[in-house]
């Protein structure tokens, strides 16, 4: 189970995103990221389909979420596509490959600029479940 | 309100939180705000994000915000830090990720009551010529090699291919071209990210305004600008694009990594630096100079853009000129007095405008008795205004504030703004809206910011920029 919630902030966007598993909290921050850059994305949407694979190395484990999400925004900007589907070949404290697909849109709904590390650190929280913030420089 | 009670009162709109507050500080941090405005202040990170940017290797005075701070990312909006040249850090957190984001505003010599009927026409006719819009292309698609020289040469390379006068470098922060820059810091991505986006101005708080000037302040230095009251003035705001994005995202990832090995330690990420004189610092030096003179050669071709619009609509009659154009996200090295002793310094602005009173040899000459143009743009209901700088701006490292400042959250203004509603009470008013997102209107909305005036008063009374003309907005053209 996964899932994110947009949080105030007073100039950029703020979510925290939520999972059992890493893999899923990965997921969870895409599809937050996803959801701003275009509300409603469907695949009917579709100009063309694109696939690509990412490898990321990173200090630790929260700036390797937000070295992904990075990865993917610019590839978004580059291709004008939603990146939507992760196949996870590899995950760890500060390794990521990923097979990932995606879908050129005529448009943006948001322009985020970055992904920004601040805030970011994810850890246990209450419930047991993976958790951090991430805040969207838009 | 534990951080309030520790404020130090210097003065009316100048407030200081002391070194001692937290042990990690290496300068006080200062805020210019009026009493009323610091509860609204405090309800965001602005000044815990503040005082992590006294805690910079190299800070020099004081961490500083302007009263249209607002919280941001590592640091705040609104924020000033200078950094001891060339061994103190470059952050680029303190530039931000739109590099050179920043405002230019050009003259026409028609007064609105002789153009009313035209205003609507030219709005459409600016929304064709400008492309705007979330990640929006524009007409040229440029070679790598060409790129290289829009990075290397900034407006320059526009004038010399035919997009504005040569006049028009005399009238741009650095003449449009900040010195130190070098293409082959950027990378493929930023340059793939910028190959067709010059000339563009993007969504987001990014507009093209048509404005009347509605009161002059300061006569002498209005007549300088080439100012009066009821002239038509087009404002235009944009800044780097994806070009600058990209350069920012590329230059903190890889500071983050090499930190270590300078002994920085930081209370926030994003606030990744090095020491300039550094490798990685001279290297993120030359990507920002390369994105801060893209940005300028935006404003120029966006300057071409509108220009080609206004005479369309005016016919032989529609002129503008270049009254001037200044960052409001970048690092400059310039000379200031620090404790009295004059220094070399990294100023980082983000979201701070720089303000150099009157003599200094950065001004054009036409203006140089009266101080640096300061263009700051309010919400699209209100007003924006023209400032000057003044010498006592040297005690904020000749800088001040940039706009009005968020208050609502993007989110917030989209659930609480009835965009239908809001385009009347515009248009009742006089402000017609040219705008390709529903949902950007919303958020920009003029309850989504503070209140300009305001912001400007406590500038003012602080000292550190002088009120020569605000400007009504007529017509407001987005992305």
């Amino acid at each position: 189970m996964h899932e994110f919630v947009i949080l105030p902030h007073t100039s950029e966007v703020r979510i925290k995103v939520s999972a059992d598993s890493l893999q899923e909290l990965f997921l969870a921050a895409l599809e937050g990221m996803n959801s701003i850059i275009k509300n409603e994305f469907t695949r009917e949407m579709s100009l063309m389909n694109y696939r690509d694979v990412i490898e990321v190395r990173s200090k630790d484990v929260s700036m390797l979420l937000i070295d992904f999400l990075s990865e993917i925004l610019t590839l978004s900007h580059q291709y004008k596509a939603i990146f939507h589907s992760v196949n996870f070949k590899e995950l760890n404290g500060t390794n990521l490959t990923v097979d990932i697909e995606g879908d050129r849109i005529d448009g943006f709904d948001e322009d985020i600029k970055a992904v920004t590390y601040t805030e970011a650190e994810i850890i246990k929280n209450e419930n047991g479940q993976f958790e951090t913030l991430i805040v969207f420089d838009i | 309100m534990e951080i309030k009670n520790k404020l130090n009162k210097l003065s009316d709109v100048i407030w200081e939180i002391p070194r001692s507050y937290r042990s990690d500080m290496r300068v006080p941090a200062r805020i210019y705000a009026a009493g009323e405005m610091l509860d609204m202040i405090m309800q965001d990170r602005s000044i815990e994000q503040l005082i992590n940017v006294s805690t910079l290797p190299g800070i020099q005075h004081a961490a500083l915000v302007k009263p249209d701070v607002h919280e941001g990312y590592g640091f705040p909006i609104g924020g000033v830090a200078a950094t001891l040249y060339p061994d103190g850090v470059i952050s680029p957190g303190g530039i931000g990720y739109d590099i050179n984001c920043g405002v230019r505003l050009l003259r026409s010599q028609q007064h609105s009551d002789e153009i009313s009927h035209l205003i609507e026409p030219l709005s459409k006719e600016i929304f064709k010529e400008v492309p705007c819009g979330v990640g929006r292309g524009g007409l040229l698609k440029l070679s790598k090699q060409e790129l290289d020289k829009v990075m290397l040469k900034g407006a320059g390379w526009a004038v010399d291919n035919g997009y504005g006068k040569e006049n028009d470098l005399l009238y741009i922060e650095s003449n449009g071209c900040i010195p130190g820059a070098n293409p082959s810091s950027v990378s493929d991505r930023a340059n793939c990210r910028g190959a067709d986006q010059l000339g563009t101005m993007g969504a987001g708080n990014h507009f093209v305004e048509v404005d009347r000037v509605n009161k002059i302040f300061d006569n002498d230095s209005a007549q300088a600008f080439g100012l009066f009251e009821g002239q038509i003035v087009i404002l235009i705001h944009t800044g780097s694009r994806g070009l600058g994005h990209q350069v920012a995202t590329d230059h903190i990832r890889i500071m983050l990594n090499v930190m270590d090995k300078y002994g920085i330690r930081l209370p926030d990420r994003e606030l990744a630096c090095v020491p300039f004189s550094s490798h990685e610092g001279k290297e993120y030096f030359s990507a920002m100079a390369s994105a801060a003179n893209f940005a300028f050669a935006n404003r120029q071709l966006i300057t071409d853009e509108v220009r080609k619009a206004y005479k369309k609509i005016l016919g032989s009659s529609g002129e503008l000129d270049l009254l001037y154009d200044v960052a409001h996200n970048i690092a400059k090295i310039e000379k200031h007095l620090v404790h009295g002793e004059l220094k070399k310094l990294i100023v980082h602005r983000k979201g701070a405008t720089r303000a150099f009173g009157p003599g200094s040899e950065e001004i054009p000459e036409a203006y140089r008795s009266f101080g640096q143009p300061v263009l700051i743009p309010g919400s699209m209901g209100t007003a924006s205004y023209v400032l000057a700088g003044t010498a006592q701006s040297e005690e904020t490292f000749s800088s001040t504030c940039h706009g009005a400042g968020r208050q609502m959250s993007r989110h917030a203004a989209r659930k609480k703004i009835d965009v239908n509603r809001l385009r009347k009470e515009l248009l009742d008013e006089g402000i017609i809206i040219q705008a390709g997102s529903i949902k950007g209107i919303a958020e920009e909305a003029p309850a989504a910011y503070k209140d300009v005036h305001s912001v400007v008063d406590v500038v003012a009374r602080a000292g550190i920029a002088k009120k020569v003309a605000r400007l009504k907005p007529l017509a407001v053209i987005k992305g």
